[in-house]
């Protein structure tokens, strides 16, 4: 049995005392995360919650959050990250997409959620992180107080199987909705054990999660740390100085980051190039391309440690990725399949393209998602014959080396998010004065694409750029928000009279 | 003392919510993202004269109204 919740246990019978999770001036070993984790679920069985209930956690980086995941994991529910991002839009529909019937909110999100009112909601329980919230409504707790009162006893009435769903990712959808991607405790239990053999993980590794949980890579992490019994330091603050100081000081030896990270740790006003790093052994960079250039000034900061590339999208984990020796010798490229995984490229006839041609990136083997949550029909066209058809374009050379070649249905990547243009114009609709609205990913001055939106007004009316951001800032999570807003008479158009797309760029 | 409400008028515009509590932190309520960092800084530069140090690119100086205009006044004394 492949099973996440006993990896917590059996390395807190193996390191008892050792650190596990380390957030700012908090720290708390394994043994102490062990009984935290068995009063919390302790506290969820007895108001209700069982196998395969969804848990929404919403908050900042905490030792908290990881005293959850293990406790829901422990009695077989099912946890729901939620993005930090989001606002009370994507919150609602998170919370009632998959009925979720516990949220943990902290106090910075309170104001999202107390907006969000997911009143008719299955929500029967809301957990408090923070005691300075006061507590006037019936089904809320506070999370200091459960842990005190519940029992630490271990758990038997749940049952759980490897084939369970673990946890729901939710990411950007083709039709502008989110898609819940399930994961269940087998995916992320083979991610953890290839990953860490191919990062060579141990007991000794230090890892900085900077990424919110919200991402695969960053649970990865997490299930990474609980696997060898090393140690895992929530980064609370994205600031530079910031990063800097917690590289330093915690002796970080392992760093997960999305280009959009690089592009704040490399700016003007960042100190991380005045500083060395002799305890980083590995960074592995995940999300969207870095551009040649951007990888050897890392190189060059960071010269004693070694650069993984990586390819995968959240249906299946990951991919491919690329062993750091060969950087230099295929910078362009990310890499080759993760043990157990099964890379090819495939044309609209399904049939199996040479090197060098460009079609779809179909995985097979570990790592598959059973599918979407309640959206079965949208699952049948990207899970078949046993494979992921990723919607990803790419090409393989010679060798069986994978070069990421953008998106099928034109979404776009920012900041590692996937993220849906029809998502952004559904908003930008929303406005009135709007007639058309497109948006696409334009090249950006730093590493990062910008997100464009290209407007056209209704007849005598007119609407400023200021007023479209604010309006966007209201309803959208920080990284959908447009960077260039355009206005043009009318849209560039192709011979079957659908927008060109390219004449916006 | 500094004009705090000019600070207050450039965040209320950048995160298009009016009034909001000098002592909530701006970056983990999810009224401002790691990208707004740079207008920020930029913006405290040219209205107060000065040039924050890379070591000041904290959340601790720039995660709220109370603690930017605490930087800021202790740098302008510096200055």
């Amino acid at each position: 049995m492949k099973l996440l919740n006993e990896l917590l246990t059996k390395s807190s019978n193996e390191f008892p005392k050792k650190e596990a999770v380390v957030c700012g001036p908090k720290r708390l070993s394994y043994s102490e995360i062990e009984d935290a984790s068995l009063r919390l679920a302790n506290f969820l069985i007895s108001h209700g919650i069982n196998h395969g209930d969804r848990v929404g956690i919403f908050c900042n980086k905490d030792i908290e959050e990881v005293i959850i995941i293990s406790a829901v994991l422990k009695i077989g529910a099912i946890f729901i990250y939620i993005n930090p991002q989001f606002k009370e839009e994507q919150l609602s529909y998170v919370i009632s997409d998959c009925d979720i019937k516990v949220l943990f909110v902290d106090e910075a999100k309170s104001r999202i959620f107390e907006k969000a009112d997911p009143g008719k909601s299955t929500l029967n329980l809301v957990i408090l992180l923070s005691s300075e919230i006061d507590l006037n409504k019936n089904n809320f707790y506070h999370f200091s107080t459960l842990i005190k009162s519940s029992s630490n006893n271990k758990i038997t009435s749940n049952k759980v199987d490897e084939s369970d769903p673990a946890s729901i990712i939710y990411t950007s959808g083709s039709t502008g909705k989110s898609k819940g991607i399930i994961v269940t405790h087998k995916i992320f239990y083979d991610s953890t054990r290839i990953s860490a053999a191919v990062l060579e993980n141990s007991s000794s590794d230090r890892l900085i999660s900077v990424t919110p949980f919200s991402f695969d890579g960053a649970l990865s992490q997490l299930f990474t740390m609980f696997m060898v019994g090393g140690t895992l330091i929530q980064q609370r603050s994205n600031f530079p100085k910031d990063i800097v100081s917690t590289l330093i000081q915690e002796k970080i030896t392992g760093f997960l980051a999305v280009p959009s990270l690089w592009n704040v740790l490399l700016q003007k006003h960042s100190p991380f190039s005045n500083y060395n790093y002799p305890d980083l052994r590995y960074v592995s960079i995940i999300g969207e391309n870095l551009p040649i250039k951007y990888l050897n000034i890392i190189q060059s900061i960071l010269p004693g440690t070694q650069i993984y590339k990586m390819y995968g999208t959240t249906e299946a984990f990951r991919s491919t990725y690329l062993p750091p020796k060969d950087l230099t010798r295929k910078p362009n490229s990310v890499g080759v399949p993760f043990p157990e995984v099964e890379i090819s490229i495939v044309d609209e006839n399904n049939r199996i393209c040479e090197p060098g041609e460009i079609g779809e990136i179909v995985h097979k083997g570990v790592f598959i998602s059973p599918g979407y949550w309640n959206q079965p029909e949208k699952s049948t066209d990207r899970f078949k014959y046993n494979s992921l058809y990723t919607g990803d374009l790419g090409k393989m050379d010679e060798d069986g080396y994978l070069y990421f070649a953008g998106r099928k249905d034109g979404m776009m990547k920012v900041q590692g998010y996937r993220v849906s243009p029809e998502e952004i114009e559904e908003c930008l609709y929303q406005l009135k004065e709007v007639q058309e609205a497109v948006v696409i990913s334009a090249p950006g001055e730093n590493l990062d694409r910008k997100i464009k939106a290209v407007i056209v007004c209704n007849n005598n009316s007119e609407i400023t750029e200021k007023t479209i951001i604010s309006h966007c800032r209201n309803k959208l999570p920080s990284y959908m928000i447009p960077a260039v807003i355009e206005f043009r008479k009318f849209l560039p158009r192709t011979a079957n009279n659908k927008v060109n797309k390219l004449e916006l760029i | 003392m500094i004009n705090v409400t000019e600070l207050e008028n450039y965040i209320s515009q950048l995160t298009n919510e009016i009034g909001i509590d000098h002592s909530v932190n701006l970056f983990e309520g999810g009224f401002l993202s790691s990208l707004d960092v740079l207008d920020l800084i930029n913006f405290i530069e040219m209205k107060f004269d000065l040039k924050l140090s890379e070591d000041e690119m904290t959340i601790e100086n720039l995660g709220t109204i109370n603690n930017m205009v605490g930087m800021i006044e202790r740098l302008m004394v510096t200055k």
